[in-house]
């Protein structure tokens, strides 16, 4: 049950904006990336990695280039921009101010209300 | 920010697309390779290790696709399919896309013309400049209740001198004067105008210069300008015209300016009609009395005032006015902007007739609707296999609804040229409509075309695409399906098509009829004369050289025999006002009658005529003679009564 958590619509988004935030990545290093940070736990569907990447740099927040990749093969890398800087930012405080509420509810006991 | 980003992103993706393709082929294979390198170096084997890869990828070209639609690419990749699609069946079928195209060509290419002249007579500014700031200013009769009157020259002196409105205010009125000199004389149409109309259109002569502010005061007003064309056509566009004095109507004029080419006042002048020279309205004799409502006033407002508060201060002086002159005192005064003034006449009847064109559209679509749904039951295996391979309803009508748009802007396309035409034709068989020379097709006539096309084509076409799309799988893909229960609905709609159609039809017929017979009734009313073969013309004899009633009869007298004498002339005659060309009629009572209380005053017209006026009209006399020459003022005075029906 552990590994195959599904991302919630739109998370995936943030978590390739984050991880391109570390550092310039091309679309395989994103998913190896994730992969890692989560140690494993999130399982992304490979697929719609591109299609995601493609519609972050339409919306201007990431950038690409062409570069050598590890093996000095030619790839594409990933950066962020500053308009992606700042989309990551709002939606890291969004996400953790609803992950407090959240949890807030969920640890509610009955004495409490 | 984030817009410009994407139209950047899009641009920059639809440009270089083959690059674009090229590199995303490159990058998905690049992962691919990467991960299955990784799998094998985890030690799975490299068959096993690729079939991985690819079956956790995904299908490669289901994910171009999600990052072509990611780039904003999608929509106008469809497009480019759906017309290249729509181009070959539309090809492969000539007869039928012939047919519409035709069809829609005379709908809108009808609509577009008459639109052409409404947009110039209704909404066009005038051609002067700053035109929105010219109004018109009529007297209105408070007893009759009729407003739209003319104004007598002293009450437009008035107006000038005390509101403070306008910029400027100009009074005119048509003429006719003698040109005499050179080698015949020549009656011209003329605008007698108070000195600063050309101050108030803002327009100066191409030659020369336009009145001087005291150029309408007596003593300074024997001043004229010439029209372009007859300069032109007397006096051989000789610049050195200018300064020159030239006789009218006996009396010595200068020259002072020309026109340029294109000028037009007034500008609901019918195309039929120009103005061959202004001058100030010296020759009019009646220009000091202040009973005679002859003149035309018009004026620019002053910058931020409105036709309201104009209107408001003109009230105010109208009702000054009305203290000090009995002549002034039932009359009012109504402001209104020019240029819808000019079209107010002509408006009903363009608008009866672009309505009566659009019905005519709405058959072309209801036929066309109509066509592409019989066409329809033929391509609904067509419709069935692309839902087998995944297009949804949506990408279906789309599809359809893009073909529809296609033979639409084919139809407009046909339209736009049939309309140029049509204008010509139109321009010639009307020229009673004002302004109609200035109808020319401009990017308002474009900008309507291509909406109504685009219209037209999605309203022709919603129908049929929505009952396209719609297709029972099952029993499309069977060769031998139930094609009752499909085609039933198809046909219940195209009998609903057809009876719209009818009904639309019968609608513009009987308007038509209507039209025609009220037209036949016009022609069918006995006027009381016979206008067959018959020609008029419009004297005015100088004052100065005809003074008195005896040279001014003398004159008819010979003219009338001078006419006679033409070969092909019956007869000539003449008199100081024509039938339905005037309606200046005054109380008549008879001798010996004693008018009862209550009892109706006669009006009668009392037009003088010459002695052959009758026969040449076809007037019959019930009994008794026409009268001769011999009837001169010696003789006891001879009356007609006419008997109207």
């Amino acid at each position: 049950m552990a590994k195959h958590l599904d991302l919630l619509q739109g998370t995936l988004d943030m978590l390739i904006l984050k991880a391109v935030s570390l550092g310039p990545l091309h679309g395989y290093g994103v998913l190896l990336r994730i992969q890692q940070i989560s140690r494993d736990r999130l399982e992304i569907q490979q697929g719609s990695l591109y299609p995601a990447l493609y519609r972050l740099e339409h919306q201007g927040l990431i950038d690409s280039e062409w570069g050598e990749s590890e093996n000095n093969r030619k790839a594409k890398f990933y950066k962020l921009t500053v308009a992606g800087r700042r989309q990551l930012q709002e939606e890291a405080g969004r996400w953790n101010r609803m992950a407090d509420i959240i949890a807030g509810i969920l640890d509610t006991t009955r004495e409490e209300i | 920010m984030r817009l410009s980003a994407r139209v950047r992103s899009w641009f920059r993706a639809s440009l270089r697309r083959t690059r674009m393709e090229r590199e995303m082929d490159n990058e998905l294979h690049f992962h691919l390779e990467r991960y299955t390198e990784d799998l094998i170096s985890e030690g799975v084997s490299p068959e096993e290790a690729l079939r991985r890869a690819r079956a956790e990828f995904g299908a490669i070209e289901a994910r171009k696709e999600e990052c072509r639609e990611a780039l904003g690419l999608r929509f106008f990749d469809d497009l480019r399919s759906d017309v290249r699609y729509a181009f070959r069946t539309l090809t492969k079928a000539p007869v039928f896309t012939t047919v519409v195209v035709l069809t829609l060509a005379l709908g809108i290419g009808a609509n577009t013309a008459v639109f052409s002249v409404l947009n110039t007579v209704l909404f066009r500014p005038l051609p002067y400049p700053q035109s929105e700031r010219l109004v018109q200013m009529w007297s209105t009769n408070a007893n009759t209740n009729r407003w739209g009157i003319w104004t007598a020259y002293p009450r437009f002196a008035d107006w000038r001198r005390l509101a403070t409105a306008f910029e400027e205010m100009a009074a005119v009125r048509f003429w006719v004067v003698n040109l005499t000199g050179g080698d015949h004389p020549e009656a011209l149409d003329a605008v007698l105008a108070s000195a600063r109309l050309f101050q108030v259109l803002r327009v100066q002569p191409m030659l020369g210069r336009a009145f001087l502010p005291e150029e309408d005061q007596p003593g300074h007003d024997h001043v004229i300008i010439l029209s372009y064309g007859l300069w032109d056509r007397r006096f051989g566009s000789d610049r050195a015209v200018i300064g020159r004095a030239i006789n009218i109507d006996r009396q010595s004029y200068t020259v002072i300016g020309v026109m340029p080419a294109g000028f037009r006042f007034p500008p609901d002048l019918p195309p039929s009609q120009s103005i061959d020279a202004w001058l100030p309205p010296s020759p009019d004799p009646s220009r000091n009395e202040r009973g005679s409502n002859n003149y035309y006033v018009v004026a620019s407002l002053r910058p931020a005032i409105t036709a309201a508060q104009a209107q408001a201060e003109m009230d105010a002086i109208n009702h000054g006015l009305a203290e000090k002159h009995s002549e002034d005192r039932d009359l009012g005064v109504k402001v209104v902007g020019w240029q819808q003034q000019v079209g107010s006449d002509i408006r009903p009847v363009l608008l009866i007739l672009w309505g009566a064109i659009s019905l005519v559209l709405l058959i072309a679509c209801a036929n066309v609707a109509n066509l592409l749904l019989a066409r329809g039951a033929a391509r609904q295996r067509d419709a069935a296999l692309r839902q087998a391979l995944g297009a949804g309803r949506a990408r279906l009508m789309r599809q359809l609804l893009t073909e529809s748009v296609m033979l639409a802007l084919f139809g407009g396309a046909a339209g736009l040229s049939l309309a140029y035409l049509g204008l010509e034709l139109f321009i010639r068989l009307a020229p009673d409509i004002p302004r109609l020379t200035e109808t020319t097709m401009d990017a308002h006539v474009f900008i309507f075309s291509a909406a109504l096309t685009l219209g037209t084509g999605l309203l022709f076409g919603i129908m049929p695409a929505l009952h396209g799309s719609k297709v029972d799988l099952q029993d499309a893909l069977k060769e031998s399906g139930s094609r009752l229960t499909a085609s039933s609905g198809r046909a219940r709609l195209r009998s609903v098509l057809v009876m719209a159609e009818m009904a639309l039809a019968v609608m513009l017929l009987t308007g038509a009829c209507l039209l025609l017979r009220s037209f036949v009734h016009v022609q069918q009313v006995d006027p009381g004369f016979n206008g067959q073969n018959l020609l008029t013309a419009f004297v005015i004899l100088p004052p100065s050289r005809y003074p008195g009633p005896r040279s001014q009869a003398l004159f008819f007298r010979q003219l009338m025999d001078h006419i006679a004498l033409i070969p092909g002339v019956e007869c000539a005659g003449g008199a100081d006002s024509a039938p339905m060309l005037s309606n200046d009629a005054g109380p008549v009572s008879i001798e010996g009658h004693e008018a009862r209380p209550g009892e109706r005053v006669i009006q009668a017209e009392r037009p003088k005529i010459t002695p052959d006026y009758f026969r040449a009209m076809g007037i019959r006399l019930l009994r008794g003679r026409a009268f001769t020459w011999a009837d001169d003022e010696n003789s006891p005075p001879v009356t007609f009564l006419v008997p109207c029906a």
